[in-house]
């Protein structure tokens, strides 16, 4: 028992909703039901292609497993059908459709491109900026060379420039003659200072100095040499 | 991921809607179209490729079985033009045919190469015909968009395995099989339908006679007949 629906009439319901909205997509588009309401079987439904050998049709089951996949593969069957004796004033709808489709793909894809190009123009800032900061440390660096190389210059130059310094030998003896000189000057002073205290105090104050100092020149000396 | 295997038959017309009175409801499972002058049952599978392929295997064996003269001819690798490509994508075919010859989105992964080119039968132009699913695995790669969203296809290796099984399927059902029945019988039988044949189609033949020679009756009709 099968019934024939064309684009004009109302189709039968199915009992699956994924189905139902394929057969609507199918329906709009102009394609035709064969109803068989088999057990099984729903029916069959037709594209409106003038040309037999063209005609695109698929199978609607009414329980078989897999139908929401099925109806998702029927639908893209339908969108891709060109044949069309569509009904009066779908042409521009399905025109407009079309439109309205194919701008919110390029508003898509110009999303994409402006978040890339975003990403790309922070990553072309960054290695502007890295190569700045590698142009600035490569000039500090030729600056500070050259400073350096200024200061060594006139480090060399006061070197060649300095007098040649005595042997420390000739320096520790002369230390060990002032210290002996200095023991002398201190006996002096201290056989002064019991008849002449005032006139001896102030010679061993400076013994004492010189004493001190000798002492200082002695680490200068060793940390030296 | 749905795993989807078209199959392509030959021995049944799906353009002619009765042809579908054919399918029984075992094969139910199946996705049965027609495009154009392909008739397809595609098999949507949940499991792994591997799996699907024998569910395939298994499928296009029962249809050899319970539909008489239908064969499942190959795994039905989809050709697409650039202009199916641009409506499947959403974008111009333009945009398409500058993929195509890799002038634009080639720097990371080439359009794939056409399947087969064939003449537009006007002034020796001609058109490249691309398989789809290497071209959906490079939309989906480089355009980061996906027309058949949920969908995966066989591989070269597993749809090339899959094609050698089924080609195994088609040798099984048409190579001739020999009959376990006894040749003495047969023509024993043969003579005896034969005998009483001839018997009744005397006995009819001479209703409105009176003769008594039957078997000349008989020989002489015969005769007629020829």
């Amino acid at each position: 028992m099968s019934a024939h629906y064309g684009p004009d009439e109302s189709w039968p319901r199915h009992q699956k909703s994924w189905w139902n909205e394929a057969l609507a997509e199918a329906h709009a588009a102009g394609w035709t039901l064969n109803y068989i309401d088999a057990p099984h079987k729903f029916g069959v439904v037709s594209c409106p292609s003038e040309d037999d050998g063209a005609r695109h049709s698929f199978m609607v089951d009414k329980t078989a497993r897999g139908g929401e996949t099925k109806s998702k593969e029927a639908r893209k069957l339908v969108r891709g059908c060109r044949h069309g004796s569509t009904p009066l004033g779908s042409k521009v709808r399905a025109r407009q459709e079309e439109c309205e489709r194919l701008l919110q793909e390029a508003e898509r894809l110009i999303a994409i491109a402006d978040t890339g190009l975003t990403l790309a123009e922070a990553q072309a800032a960054a290695w502007a900026d890295l190569e700045r900061l590698e142009t600035q440390l490569e000039t500090a660096a030729a600056n500070l060379a050259a400073i350096l190389r200024e200061q060594q210059e006139e480090a060399l130059q006061a070197v060649d420039d300095a007098d040649d310094p005595p042997e420390p030998d000739a320096i520790a003896a002369a230390l060990d003659d002032a210290a002996s000189a200095v023991t002398e000057s201190e006996s002096a002073a201290t056989a002064l200072r019991v008849r002449k205290p005032k006139l001896a105090e102030p010679l061993l104050s400076r013994a004492e100095a010189a004493r001190v100092m000798i002492s200082d020149l002695h680490g200068r000396l060793g940390a030296l040499y | 991921m749905t795993v989807k295997i078209p199959l392509r038959l030959q021995g049944i017309d799906l353009r002619d809607a009765e042809a579908y009175e054919r399918i029984p409801p075992e094969l139910g499972e199946l996705f049965w179209m027609a495009n154009g002058a392909m008739s397809l049952a595609v098999v949507l599978s949940d499991d792994r490729e591997a799996v699907a392929a024998t569910e395939a295997a298994d499928f296009a064996r029962h249809i050899a079985k319970q539909m008489s003269n239908v064969l499942v001819a190959e795994v039905y690798d989809e050709l697409v033009s650039v202009s199916d490509v641009a409506t499947r994508v959403g974008v111009a075919p333009e945009a398409v045919r500058l993929w195509a010859a890799r002038k634009r989105r080639a720097s990371l992964r080439p359009f794939p190469t056409p399947r087969q080119v064939v003449g537009t039968g006007s002034g020796g132009k001609t058109m490249s015909l691309y398989a789809w699913r290497e071209v959906l695995s490079w939309i989906r790669e480089i355009l980061c968009t996906d027309p058949e969203e949920g969908i995966e296809y066989l591989s070269d290796t597993q749809l090339a395995d899959l094609n050698a099984r089924l080609a195994a399927i088609r040798a099984e059902r048409s190579a001739w099989h020999p009959i376990a029945v006894k040749n003495e019988q047969i023509i024993t039988d043969i003579q005896q339908i034969c005998q009483e044949t001839r018997i009744s189609f005397g006995r009819a033949s001479l209703a409105g006679s009176s003769g008594s020679d039957i078997q000349g009756q008989d020989r002489k009709l015969r005769v007629e007949l020829q």
